[in-house]
């Protein structure tokens, strides 16, 4: 069964329609980019997904149900800002996760955050931005859930954090898991894609896996997504 | 660091290349133990399910084989990476003849020219 | 989960709440050490006067830490709505794997639970200022007192005090209930829209207890009315009178528990407008 489902999935906000009959599957053990440019719906997918969002027709499954508690049990969400509360110490916030998900593995945080040279009882609101983002990241991929939803992961940081941020969930992902990123910027994820979905206008413009449009096109993805989203 | 790929073929096909050019030149040496899939897809900065691809290529290949618990091995059988590295080693040749065929140079050319730099050396 | 809810509510809310506490227990403190000095006279220097000034204004302050004491909870559970759910640590407070009737129900018995230790904080506080040490011998026996007072009452009266009690306890619980379901109202409303957020939260603040307040009063007058005032007055008329209100007020308090809580979580989960 399809981990991730969309079907005819439709949202309008007021008169806007951000995304319009959306039909897509994600299969198990797949790194997928949701990929288009600002503003074509990859945020409103994922929320829907992670029913933060209530669908306007259609529908969205999580392994065949509804977002619910128990989908949000084996979903791990990225957000695209901090959702850290920043009253809490690091220790806390591990603490926070391991309470709430079972499939949390507090040994891997801890190890990660030791790596990052973070400060346990330092508090979240004393980390720089950059930081912020890596330590919400670790806490996301120390989970061994079944689908990683991450919301723009690598928006606006630099070569070397991006590295980092891309080893981490390679390193870290179930293998039977799946992994949705949501980006913009395509070449700088390109090589970690199973596959990939464009999205514009709220519409699948196309989704297919990236050997078959490197070997089809001889192009990367980067390049061909120039072309489709040429303005 | 990670890996650079080129954009007009696929990444496996490239990093079963990268894999074979190592296995050849003894960074990985005969009956050595391979990174596990994950190591390397972290090393090359790619994804799993790519390095899976690339490594049955070399299985099917014969420069690797698995055993069920302890993972991937580089073969014992010095001749078939002897093989593979004639192989690659016509592929590179071609490729420099059509290149330099462009160049409208001949073959005699060719080799008066590698003759002229052997003795540019000496 | 609903356990691990409410350990993580407390232990958001507790880091404000106890220095409250403490500080309003400090200050009781130090107010009561100024009013013992008013008392005492040492040479050379006005110090009757230096401490009764001081003695004033520290009564003053206390006033203000009472109303603080009073309003906390409510200001408390209302910012940490408003940031644990609609502001970006909804993010992942949403994502959590529990249902959102979970997430308020914990929330109201935190809220309840402050409320309580709230008001033990204040009782104690004027226990401290207005006793001394020979009236708190005094009082095993004033309960004592009070409670066969109590007991003689109910006997001659057959009244049901000791359930006109337990009606006034519940509708304070409940009150507090109502109180806060309000605040959470506003906010899940006036967050669902894209601006003005706050200003629409404040004016839906004022409309809901204003509702609320109208719908009592209403109330009030109803059971007035079905009481029949042109009886004479006597102590049994007034016992049924509270009676019937009081019953009234639980009801009409539930209802209203009923709407608020609809409506929070309505727009909590289908109008959910995070940024």
């Amino acid at each position: 069964m399809s981990i991730l489902e969309c079907k005819a999935l439709t949202k309008r906000y007021g008169g806007k329609t951000a995304l319009d009959g959306v039909d897509l599957a994600v299969e198990p053990g797949r790194i997928v980019g949701l990929l288009g440019p600002n503003g074509s719906g990859k945020t409103t997918l994922i929320k829907l997904a992670n029913g933060l969002l209530t669908p306007t027709s259609g529908e969205i499954l999580i392994d065949g149900r509804a977002p619910s508690p128990e989908t949000k049990a084996i979903v791990s969400y990225l957000p695209d800002r901090n959702a850290l509360p920043e009253w809490m110490s690091v220790a806390q916030t591990v603490d926070y996760y391991a309470d709430f998900y079972a499939d949390f593995r507090r040994d891997a945080a801890q190890e990660m955050i030791a790596r990052l040279g973070l400060d346990a009882s330092g508090r979240v609101k004393a980390l720089s931005k950059g930081t912020r983002e890596k330590l919400q990241l670790v806490l996301v991929m120390s989970r061994a859930a079944r689908l990683y939803l991450l919301d723009e992961p690598i928006g606006g940081v630099d070569p070397a954090t991006r590295d980092y941020i891309l080893r981490t969930i390679i390193s870290n992902y179930n293998e039977d898991a799946s992994v949705v990123i949501s980006t913009h910027l395509i070449a700088d994820v390109e090589q970690v894609l199973d596959e990939v979905i464009f999205l514009q206008n709220g519409r699948v413009e196309r989704h297919t896996s990236v050997d078959a449009i490197r070997s089809e096109t001889g192009k990367s993805v980067d390049e061909l997504f120039r072309e489709v989203f040429k303005c | 660091m990670e890996w650079q790929f080129r954009s007009d073929s696929p990444i496996y096909t490239q990093l079963t290349q990268r894999l074979t050019q190592a296995i050849i030149a003894g960074a990985y040496q005969p009956g050595e133990r391979l990174p596990s899939v994950r190591d390397l897809a972290v090393e090359a900065g790619v994804n799993p399910n790519t390095v899976q691809r690339a490594l049955s290529d070399l299985e099917r290949d014969g420069l690797v084989f698995s055993q069920r618990t302890a993972g991937r091995f580089v073969t014992e059988n010095i001749h078939m990476i002897e093989n593979a590295k004639l192989r690659l080693a016509d592929r590179c040749v071609a490729e420099f003849l059509s290149e330099m065929a462009k160049l409208g140079c001949g073959r005699e050319e060719v080799i008066a020219l590698l003759q002229g730099m052997k003795e540019e050396e000496k | 989960m609903l356990r691990k809810l409410i350990k993580h509510e407390f232990r958001a809310t507790s880091r404000i709440m106890w220095p409250i506490f403490a500080g309003m227990l400090a200050l009781t403190l130090v107010m009561r050490a100024a009013m013992y000095m008013t008392n005492r006279y040492w040479g050379g220097f006005d110090t009757a006067r230096f401490f009764s000034t001081l003695y004033s204004l520290l009564f003053l302050a206390y006033i203000f830490g009472l109303a603080a004491l009073c309003l906390a909870p409510l200001v408390l559970s209302a910012v940490r709505f408003r940031n644990h759910i609609l502001r970006d640590e909804g993010y992942l407070t949403l994502t959590l794997p529990v249902s959102i009737h979970r997430l308020l129900l914990s929330k109201l018995i935190v809220s309840a639970v402050w409320y309580a230790a709230a008001f033990l904080v204040m009782a104690l506080t004027m226990l401290v200022v207005s006793t001394t040490w020979s009236d708190l011998r005094t009082f095993p026996a004033l309960f004592g007192d009070l409670f066969s007072a109590f007991s003689q009452l109910e006997d001659s009266l057959r009244s049901g005090a000791m359930l006109l009690i337990l009606q006034i306890f519940l509708a304070c619980v409940l009150g507090v209930i109502v109180s806060t379901l309000i605040v959470y109202a506003a906010y899940a409303v006036g967050y669902s829209f894209n601006r003005h957020k706050s200003a629409i939260t404040a004016v839906l603040l004022l409309v809901f207890y204003q509702l609320v307040q109208i719908a009592g009063l209403r109330l009030t007058f109803d059971v007035a009315d079905s009481e029949r005032f042109s009886q004479a007055w006597s102590a049994h008329a007034a016992m049924s009178f509270a009676h019937s209100f009081f019953t009234m007020a639980l009801v009409g308090e539930l209802v209203s528990c009923a709407i608020f809580y609809l409506i929070t979580w309505y727009f909590t989960t289908r109008k959910l407008n995070l940024e």
